[in-house]
C-alpha cells in the first residue's frame, strides 16, 4: 500500500529526513517512535502534501501511484488521510459544511450523527466552526471524527495522543479500532507507548536522525518506554 | 464644469432653492480635493462628474419602501405604511420645516466634506420620512438607475422616541455617477438598522444619537468613497459600523469615520474588512473623537484586510483624539493574505485549491455578512 523509498526531505533548508524507508501492507498497523527533532511529524506532513516542506530525493509510492506528484486533495481523494497534531481553526466554515464538502469531494457516503455519537461529540458541533473553541482533546476527536466519515485506506495519526486524557484516549482508540478492515492500514506517529496499549502494533519503528533504525514487533515499544531511545 | 450644472439648476421657484444655494456655498468653501489632501489622500480615481440626471417618471409597481429613480424620490412606487410620515423635501421643508432648517444647518455649518455639501445643491428629490415615537417598520430603500448620469439622492430620516426601524438599501440598474447623503436622527431610546447592498460611487452618512438610542450600520454595497460622521450626543446611545468590501481589477473603496463621543457612557465599534484581489486599492481612516465629557466611552475600531495579490493595497489610518480620562478605547488593522496553513488543512481534506481558497475568503467575509442578518 504505501512504500517510501530512501526518502530525503528538507524544512527551512535544514535536511530533516535522510534516507527514509518503510513499506506498509494492507491490513497493517505500524507506529513510528523516535526522539523530538527525529522527522516523525515531518514524515507525516510530507505524506500528506505540506507545501512547506521540500523532497529532495526518494521516491513515495501509494497504492501503486507516484504520492508525490500528486497534490494534497488528489491524495486525500486517493484514500489517503493525515489526522493533524495541531488541527487549525477555520473561522466563517462550519463543521457541518466541512465535512459534508469533504465527504462530497471524496465520494464518501455516510451519518455524520451516527459517527459522532460513537465518538462522543455532541450535536451542537456541527454548528460551529471548524474547531472553534474546542479543546485539544476536541480536535483530536474531531480528527478521529473526519478519519471515521473517510474511511480512508492509509490514515496517518500524527501524534494523535498528545494532550490527550486517558478517557479521550479510550474514545479515540474506539473509533481506531472500529474502522479496521482487512484492506486498509494505520500509521501512528506517538512519543509515548500509551496509545499502542490500546491500539495494538504490528510493528514498531523507531526514527532517529533521519531515518529508521530499529524496527521490531509492539514489545519494542514496551522496551524503549523502559530504556528510552538512546 | 459643477458651475455650469449649478448655474443651470437655479430656478427661484425652486421650493428648495434656499437649501441649494446653502449646499453650494458650502461646498465652493470646502473646494474639491486638491492633490495629497489628508481626507482624500488614497483616492486615486480621477472623478467625471457627468451631467445631473434629469426626472424620469417610471411606471411600474410600487415597493413597500422608499424608491428613489435617478436620484429623484418618487412617492407614487413608494408604500410606506402609517403612521409613518414619508414627505418628499420640497413638502416637508414647510410641516417639518423647524426640525429640517436646523438639521441643515447643524449639517453644513460642520460640513468637511465636500461632496456631501455638493449633494444639498444637486440633490434631485430628496425624502423626509419620519417614524412616530415606538412604531416600528422595516422599509425597502431602492436606487433606480436608468441613466449614467449624475444622480444625487437625499434622506433626512427621523425616529422619534423608542421607534425602530430597519432600512435596507439596494438598486437596479448601473449608476454612472452617484453622490447620495443619508440623514439620520434617533431620538431618545430609538434603534435603527442600515443594510446597505447598493453599488454606488460616494456616499455621506450622518447621524446624531439622543439618549439611550442605538444605530447599527452594515455597509456591503461596493462604493468609491464613504464618508460617515456619528455624533453620539446623549448618554447611553451606541452605534455600530460595519463594512466589507470586495474589489478586484482596478477597483478602489475608501472609508473615512469620524465617531464623536460627545457625551458620557457611550459605545461605538466600527468593524471594516477588505478582500483585495489584482490591483485593486482599499483605505480606511477611522476616527475616533472623545470630547472631554465623554467619560466611559467606549470606543472600538478594528480594519482587517486579506490583500490576495502582489499588486493590491490596503491602507489603515486610525485617528484617536481622546481628552477624557475614564475612556476604554482600541483600534486594529490587519493586512494579511490566505493562511498556508489553513489552505494545505481543507485540500488535505480532498478540497481543491480554488474551493479552499474560496472557503477562507469567505469565512473572512462571514463575520461582517453576518451583522446584516
Amino acid at each position: 500500500m504505501l512504500e517510501i523509498k530512501n526518502l530525503c526531505a528538507n524544512v527551512d533548508g535544514k535536511p530533516i529526513l535522510k534516507g527514509l524507508n518503510l513499506s506498509i501492507e494492507k491490513g497493517e498497523i505500524h507506529a513510528l517512535m523516535g526522539p523530538n527533532g527525529a522527522g516523525k511529524s515531518t514524515l507525516a506532513k510530507i505524506l500528506a502534501g505540506h507545501p512547506a516542506y521540500e523532497v529532495t530525493s526518494g521516491e513515495v509510492w501509494f497504492k501503486g501511484q507516484d504520492l508525490l506528484a500528486m497534490d494534497p486533495e488528489e491524495r486525500a481523494r486517493t484514500g489517503l488521510f493525515m489526522s493533524f497534531q495541531y488541527p487549525l481553526e477555520i473561522a466563517g466554515v462550519t463543521n457541518r459544511q466541512f465535512l459534508e464538502a469533504a465527504m462530497k469531494a471524496q465520494g464518501k457516503e455516510g451519518k455524520i450523527d451516527e459517527k459522532m455519537e460513537e465518538l462522543e461529540i455532541r450535536a451542537e458541533f456541527l454548528d460551529r466552526n471548524i474547531n472553534e473553541g474546542f479543546s485539544g482533546g476536541e480536535k483530536k476527536r474531531n480528527e478521529i471524527l473526519q478519519m471515521a466519515l473517510f474511511d480512508p485506506d492509509l490514515a496517518i495519526l500524527d501524534e494523535t495522543d498528545s494532550g490527550l486524557d486517558i478517557d479521550a484516549m479510550r474514545i479515540v482508540a474506539k473509533g481506531v479500532n472500529a474502522m479496521r478492515r482487512g484492506d486498509n492500514a494505520l500509521l501512528i506517529i506517538t512519543h509515548y507507548q500509551r496509545l499502542l496499549d490500546y491500539i495494538r502494533p504490528d510493528f514498531v519503528h523507531v526514527l532517529a536522525d533521519g531515518a529508521i533504525v530499529r524496527t521490531g514487533g509492539p514489545e519494542l515499544a514496551l522496551e524503549l518506554e523502559e530504556k528510552g531511545y538512546a | 464644469m459643477l458651475e455650469t450644472y449649478w448655474a443651470d439648476l437655479l430656478d427661484p421657484k425652486d421650493p428648495l432653492i434656499t437649501y441649494r444655494k446653502k449646499g453650494w456655498d458650502r461646498f465652493e468653501a470646502i473646494g474639491l480635493p486638491r492633490p495629497k489632501q489628508e481626507a482624500f489622500q488614497y483616492l486615486i480615481k480621477k472623478l467625471q462628474f457627468p451631467k445631473l440626471a434629469e426626472r424620469n417618471t417610471l411606471s411600474r409597481e410600487a415597493v413597500n419602501g422608499l424608491v428613489f429613480v435617478d436620484g429623484y424620490f418618487e412617492d407614487s412606487l413608494s408604500l410606506v405604511p402609517s403612521p409613518l410620515v414619508c414627505l418628499p423635501l420640497e413638502n416637508a421643508i414647510r410641516s417639518y420645516g423647524l426640525f429640517l432648517q436646523n438639521r441643515y444647518a447643524f449639517l453644513l455649518g460642520q460640513e468637511t466634506d465636500p461632496f456631501a455639501a455638493l449633494n444639498g445643491a444637486f440633490q434631485g428629490r430628496g425624502v423626509f420620512l419620519y417614524v412616530p415615537p415606538k412604531c416600528k417598520a422595516a422599509l425597502h430603500l431602492l436606487q433606480i438607475h436608468t441613466c449614467l448620469d449624475m444622480v444625487s439622492p437625499r434622506l433626512h430620516i427621523y425616529l422619534g422616541r423608542n421607534a425602530e426601524l430597519d432600512i435596507k438599501q439596494t438598486a437596479e440598474g448601473k449608476s454612472g455617477f452617484s453622490n447620495s447623503a443619508i440623514d439620520f436622527v434617533l431620538d431618545s431610546g430609538a434603534k435603527l438598522t442600515f443594510v446597505d447592498e447598493a453599488e454606488g460611487h460616494l456616499q455621506a452618512i450622518r447621524a446624531t444619537l439622543k439618549r439611550d438610542s442605538k444605530l447599527k450600520t452594515v455597509l456591503l454595497g461596493k462604493k468609491l468613497r464613504h464618508s460617515i460622521k456619528m455624533e453620539l450626543a446623549e448618554e447611553n446611545s451606541e452605534a455600530e459600523l460595519f463594512g466589507l468590501a470586495c474589489l478586484e481589477g482596478v477597483e478602489e473603496a475608501h472609508v473615512h469615520v469620524l465617531m464623536e463621543h460627545a457625551a458620557p457612557h457611550t459605545r461605538s465599534r466600527q468593524h471594516f474588512k477588505s478582500v483585495l484581489k489584482e490591483k485593486s486599492r482599499f483605505s480606511f481612516e477611522g476616527k475616533i473623537h472623545v470630547h472631554p465629557i465623554a467619560q466611559k466611552t467606549e470606543a472600538y475600531q478594528l480594519n482587517n484586510n486579506l490583500v490576495l495579490s502582489d499588486e493590491a493595497s490596503a491602507n489603515a489610518k486610525p485617528n484617536l483624539e481622546i481628552f477624557a480620562d475614564d475612556v476604554k478605547a482600541s483600534h486594529g488593522a490587519t493586512v494579511g493574505q490566505l493562511d498556508p496553513e489553513a489552505l494545505f488543512y481543507l485540500r488535505s481534506r480532498g478540497l481543491g485549491l480554488e474551493q479552499a481558497r474560496e472557503w477562507l475568503i469567505g469565512g473572512f467575509c462571514k463575520e461582517i455578512l453576518d451583522h446584516a442578518r
